[in-house]
């Protein structure tokens, strides 16, 4: 199913291996089996408490799993260091609050530290604030933003983190190459503008080497996105596969509880998902 | 590019300004007391008793004072990483509060299992019950981490409590040399120092405070959430073991040596933020310097105020702190509204 003939590709893959977390008896996640590719998109959908946010977690290495393993790029998780891993990936987490006061600037160039390229930052930061469309808050305290712009500049500092600035400068061809960006509902208080110039440019590097690990809910924006869907029900991953064959009305009700429609509409790319529900009404 | 610049150059000012304020403080601080010593003796030489009050009062004093104040307000900056939190002050969750029962312990109950109590003594007793103490209040207050801002300051007043309580009870069972002792530094005074002792506190206070310092990146990062600084590479746990154990150091050295002195921890760290931001990198050594010119002054008034007799600078540094922590649990409440 995820055969990515691709041998050098491959090497930057993450391995999932009857991948299990259990806490106080109660297991969260029990054994996963699956591949992300680099250089792909891929979405993981699941009710709430299916165990999506532990799986992020687990491929973060922010826990350890309790059974099973993950292989980063070929080698075990547990023997990557958090330094190492930083420079390979970086997260964007579900909630976070500022708690003190920090200019947006100040807020990106400490993700760009990270990379440790001194006389990098300014161009890191430059990029990653215009992509993310923030260049006129840069000198706003964060604290003062609203939630979609604080959501776009934690994405902003994520993105420093390992923005291939060089690479892109010195005009690679895939310049994200090895690099993973993680998501957790990144779409959330953000405005449908700036969720689709986002999702442009996610489409875009993931073209050019950068591996996409993103929990949604959206399925329309994951049949968009997505190079491959991975439903988890009930720690489970229930299945797997391209967008056009994992949502079905069977599929989709079996593993989200949701009854929908597949529509296809003239123009557009992919069919269109509605929820029953609302039609009926 | 421009904004830098002005940045930087506020941190340049803040640092001119801070010493320049220390220097201003030290002047007042070393030429007020029973003794006069004015400028002129110092040109034209001083006598016998001039130089014995010199060195053996003004000077340790003086470096006490400044090296308990910056140490207790880097202590204050670790915390509020730690917590993530403005409001977390050794004094307020119960640290230096637990540090005084850990010093009190060893003055009442010390010379059970050693045969002479030493300064050292004392000061590893607090030293450990400040550390278990941040440990109590952050595993309690601290879920996932993310702070219970409530919590933390309920868990603060309940150990304060007990401590106080455990304190009295200590107190009570004294004899009245050690009670002599005991309520003699409670109060937070540096009206008896001697050498020894303001170079152990001044050691303490450098190295920890050059570590801490030197954390400031990973504190950055621990700042924007304890998983944040996962993400980014510095390992949080260790980061986490690290401030709890050097701030209860400083503090338990400084509550040891001097007595409780409350707020230095939350004034110096609110204003240096607002001053030049957050970044720990300058926050440490400016909140540094700043404490040192916040404690030189308030011991200056403390001892001037109401001469010939001294006022505690515990009590001192209360009144001044008291109300400044209620305007920033209602600035806290405005954050709310919003």
């Amino acid at each position: 199913m995820n055969a990515n003939t691709n041998n050098s590709a491959a090497i930057k893959d993450i391995v999932c291996q009857k991948l299990s977390y259990k806490v106080h008896n109660k297991t969260l996640l029990m054994g996963v089996d699956t591949v992300f590719n680099a250089g792909k998109i891929s979405v993981v959908l699941g009710k709430n408490g299916a165990g999506k946010s532990t799986l992020l977690s687990l491929l973060t290495k922010e826990i350890t799993a309790t059974d099973g393993s993950i292989l980063w790029h070929k080698k075990p998780i547990e023997n990557c260091t958090f330094a190492e891993l930083a420079l390979q990936r970086s997260v964007l987490p579900q909630l976070q609050n500022m708690v003190f006061s920090l200019k947006v600037q100040q807020l990106i160039e400490l993700g760009a530290e990270v990379q440790q390229k001194t006389n990098y930052i300014d161009d890191i930061t430059f990029s990653v604030m215009q992509v993310c469309d923030i260049e006129h808050l840069a000198q706003r305290d964060v604290i003062t933003l609203s939630g979609g712009e604080q959501k776009r500049v934690q994405l902003a500092r994520v993105l420093a983190q390992i923005w291939p600035v060089e690479a892109i400068q010195s005009g690679e061809q895939n310049p994200f190459s090895g690099k993973w960006l993680f998501l957790d509902e990144w779409t959330t208080s953000l405005d449908l503008h700036h969720q689709q110039q986002l999702a442009l440019y996610f489409k875009k590097w993931s073209q050019q080497g950068l591996g996409i690990v993103m929990v949604l809910h959206d399925l329309n924006l994951t049949s968009q996105l997505a190079d491959q869907v991975k439903i988890l029900k009930q720690g489970q991953l229930a299945i797997e596969g391209n967008a056009l064959e994992v949502f079905t009305e069977k599929n989709v009700k079996q593993t989200l509880d949701l009854d929908i429609m597949i529509k296809n509409i003239e123009s557009v790319a992919q069919p269109i998902i509605v929820p029953r529900e609302v039609l009926i009404k | 590019m421009n904004q830098q610049n002005s940045s930087s150059s506020s941190i340049t000012f803040a640092t001119l300004s801070l010493f320049l304020l220390l220097i201003v403080g030290v002047l007042f601080h070393i030429s007020s007391g029973s003794v006069s010593i004015d400028l002129s003796s110092y040109l034209s030489g001083l006598n016998q008793q001039q130089t014995i009050v010199l060195w053996e009062l003004r000077l340790p004093r003086l470096l006490l004072v400044a090296v308990v104040g910056a140490g207790l307000a880097v202590a204050g900056v670790a915390l509020q990483a730690l917590f993530r939190n403005p409001l977390a002050e050794p004094g307020l969750i119960g640290v230096s509060s637990s540090a005084a029962l850990g010093a009190v312990f060893m003055i009442v109950l010390g010379s059970s299992f050693f045969t002479s109590i030493q300064a050292w003594q004392m000061g590893l007793s607090a030293f450990l019950s400040a550390g278990l103490a941040t440990l109590f209040i952050y595993s309690l207050a601290t879920r996932y981490g993310r702070t219970d801002v409530a919590l933390m300051l309920l868990a603060g007043v309940a150990i304060n409590a007990i401590a106080g309580a455990l304190t009295q009870l200590l107190i009570s069972i004294s004899d009245d040399a050690q009670l002599r002792t005991v309520t003699f530094w409670m109060m937070g005074s540096f009206a008896n120092v001697s050498w020894p002792s303001v170079i152990a506190v001044f050691l303490v206070t450098l190295f920890t405070s050059l570590a801490l310092w030197r954390l400031a990146r990973s504190l950055n990062a621990f700042m924007l959430g304890e998983n944040v600084c996962l993400h980014m590479g510095y390992d949080a746990k260790k980061i986490k073991w690290q401030v709890m154990w050097g701030s209860a150091f400083m503090v338990g050295i400084a509550v040891a040596t001097v007595g409780v002195i409350g707020f230095v921890g939350l004034i110096v760290p609110h204003i240096i933020r607002l001053w030049v931001g957050s970044d720990h990198r300058q926050l440490i050594p400016l909140s540094a310097l700043a404490g040192a010119v916040l404690l030189v002054f308030a011991d200056w008034i403390a001892k001037t105020l109401i001469a010939p007799s001294e006022l505690p600078i515990g009590l001192f540094m209360a009144l001044l702190g008291g109300p400044f922590f209620l305007v920033m649990l209602l600035n806290q409440r405005k954050g709310w509204v919003k």
